[in-house]
C-alpha cells in the first residue's frame, strides 16, 4: 500500500463538513464509515484493515476541495470506492497459514479466559444463554436455539443478535486475557 | 431495510467468496448504509466461525474463509473466542468443567476409579433402595432419600438412579442433613443440571433432612446434582458435597 501524507487540519475540518454540516453529527458518521469499513474489508481479508481505510480517508481529505464542488451521493461510498482501490493494489498477499488447531494448553488458556471473561463481562443470565446457545452440534444446536428463542420471548433473529452483542463483548476480553496468559 | 432470508443467505455468500463482483459492489455498498445489514453481517460472520470450528463448511468455503476472513485481525480474534466456547461445549458434554460442583465431582471420579471399583458392589444396595419410586399421590411421585455425596462417596456409592413414572408431574426428593446441621438453620435448593443452575422448591424440613420438590419438565434424562444452602441468622452456608442423582 503507498502511503499518503496525511491530511492538513483544514483538509480534515473540511472532510467532516462534506460529512455533515453539524461538526458532532460529522464525526459520527466518520466513525460509523470507518468501522464499517474495517469490517467489510476484515470480511474480504485484509490484514490491516483499519490502516486500509485510515489511507482511504486520507485520498478523500487530499480531493476534498473538487469533492465539496462536484461530488453528488453518500460520502460513505465514495471512501469505500476509495478503498476497493487501494485493497486491489497489486502488492504481495502470501496464502496465510490456516489457524493453527490449538493444543491442550492452549485450549486451557483459552477455556480459562472464556470463564474469566463471563464472569467479568456478562451477567449470570447472558452467561447461560451464551452457554445454552453454544451447547450441542448441528440439529440439536438448532433445536435447542429455538426453544432458548421461545423461552426468552425472543425471535430467533432476535436471540442471534443478543447473543451477536454478548459475543462483542467477550471477544476483545479474550483477546486481552490470552495477551496476558503469553498466547 | 427490514432484511429478508435472502439477504441472509447474500451475507453468508459473501463471507464465503461466493459473489460474483457485481453483487459484492452492490452488497457492500448496502453493508455501509442500512444498518440492519450490516448486523446481519457481524452476525453471520461469528456463526461461519462456528461452524468453521465444528468442520461443517464444505473444505472449498473451508479455505476461502482460512484465506480472507479467518486471517484478518478480527477474524483471529473471534476464532480465539469460537474455540474457546466449542472447548466448553466439549466440557459440557465430555468432560468436567471446574466452573461447577457438579462437575469437579465428575472429575473427582475420573481420576479415581478405584473409588468407582471399590464402591460398585455397595452402590447395587444404594441404587436399588434409590430407583425406588413410591406410589404417587396424585402427580407428585416421592423420589428416593438421597444423601450427600461426600457421605456417599466415603462409602462408596454412586449417583442415585431415578426413573420417573409417565403420570408424573413433580418429583419429590428427600436430601438427609449432614449429622452436624444446626436445627435452627431454614434451606435453600438448587438444582445444577451441568449448564445451569435453577432454584428448586423447598417444601418441608425436619431435623434430619429436607423435601424438595422439582417439576419433570427440568428433569430429562441425565446427571444432576442438588445443593443445599442453610441459612442461619440472615448467613448462608452451602452445605458440602451435594446430591446426585441420574433420570433414566
Amino acid at each position: 500500500m503507498k502511503r499518503r501524507e496525511p491530511p492538513s487540519k483544514e483538509a480534515f475540518d473540511k472532510l467532516l463538513l462534506w460529512f455533515d454540516p453539524d461538526r458532532e453529527k460529522a464525526a459520527k458518521k466518520y466513525q460509523t464509515i470507518q468501522y464499517r469499513l474495517v469490517r467489510i474489508f476484515a470480511a474480504k481479508g485484509s490484514s490491516d484493515p483499519e490502516d486500509l481505510v485510515d489511507e482511504s480517508f486520507n485520498v478523500a481529505a487530499l480531493k476534498i476541495d473538487w469533492l465539496l464542488e462536484n461530488y453528488v451521493g453518500d460520502p460513505a461510498l465514495y471512501i469505500h470506492g476509495i478503498a476497493k482501490k487501494i485493497f486491489l493494489e497489486p502488492k504481495p498477499r502470501p496464502v496465510p497459514d490456516p489457524p493453527p488447531a490449538p493444543d491442550s494448553g492452549e485450549l486451557e488458556r483459552r477455556s480459562t479466559c472464556l470463564d474469566q471473561c463471563l464472569d467479568r463481562v456478562t451477567t449470570d443470565d447472558e452467561r447461560r444463554l451464551v452457554l445454552r446457545y453454544h451447547a450441542n452440534e448441528k440439529q440439536e444446536r438448532i433445536r435447542i436455539r429455538r426453544q432458548l428463542a421461545e423461552e426468552s420471548g425472543l425471535t430467533m433473529n432476535a436471540l442471534r443478535i443478543k447473543v451477536c452483542h454478548i459475543h462483542a463483548r467477550l471477544r476483545p476480553c479474550i483477546q486481552q486475557c490470552l495477551q496476558l496468559l503469553g498466547e | 431495510m427490514a432484511l429478508n432470508e435472502n439477504d441472509q443467505k447474500r451475507i453468508r455468500e459473501f463471507l464465503l467468496g461466493k459473489l460474483s463482483e457485481d453483487e459484492q459492489q452492490k452488497i457492500e455498498e448496502r453493508l455501509i448504509l442500512e444498518d440492519d445489514l450490516f448486523q446481519e453481517l457481524e452476525i453471520s460472520k461469528g456463526e461461519l466461525v462456528e461452524e468453521y470450528c465444528a468442520n461443517e463448511l464444505s473444505s472449498e468455503e473451508n479455505r476461502w474463509f482460512e484465506n480472507n476472513f479467518l486471517a484478518s485481525p478480527e477474524g483471529k480474534q473471534r476464532y480465539a473466542l469460537a474455540v474457546a466456547l466449542g472447548q466448553l461445549q466439549r466440557d459440557t458434554s465430555e468432560a468436567p468443567r471446574h466452573l461447577t460442583f457438579f462437575e469437579r465431582l465428575k472429575d473427582f471420579f475420573k481420576q479415581h476409579p478405584s473409588v468407582i471399583a471399590i464402591a460398585s458392589a455397595a452402590a447395587v444396595v444404594v441404587i436399588a433402595a434409590a430407583i425406588f419410586l413410591s406410589r404417587p399421590t396424585g402427580q407428585t411421585v416421592v423420589g428416593p432419600t438421597l444423601a450427600s455425596n461426600i457421605t456417599n462417596r466415603e462409602q462408596g456409592s454412586l449417583p442415585a438412579k431415578v426413573k420417573i413414572p409417565s403420570n408424573a408431574s413433580e418429583l419429590k426428593f428427600r436430601l438427609l442433613l449432614p449429622r452436624d446441621a444446626s436445627p435452627s438453620a431454614k434451606y435453600r435448593a438448587e438444582l445444577d443440571n451441568r449448564t445451569e443452575v435453577k432454584p428448586v422448591t423447598v417444601v418441608e424440613q425436619d431435623r434430619e433432612g429436607v423435601w424438595v420438590v422439582i417439576p419433570v419438565t427440568q428433569l430429562p434424562r441425565g446427571e444432576y446434582l442438588l445443593k443445599l444452602v442453610a441459612i442461619t441468622d440472615g448467613t448462608e452456608r452451602e452445605i458440602p458435597g451435594g446430591y446426585l442423582f441420574n433420570v433414566e
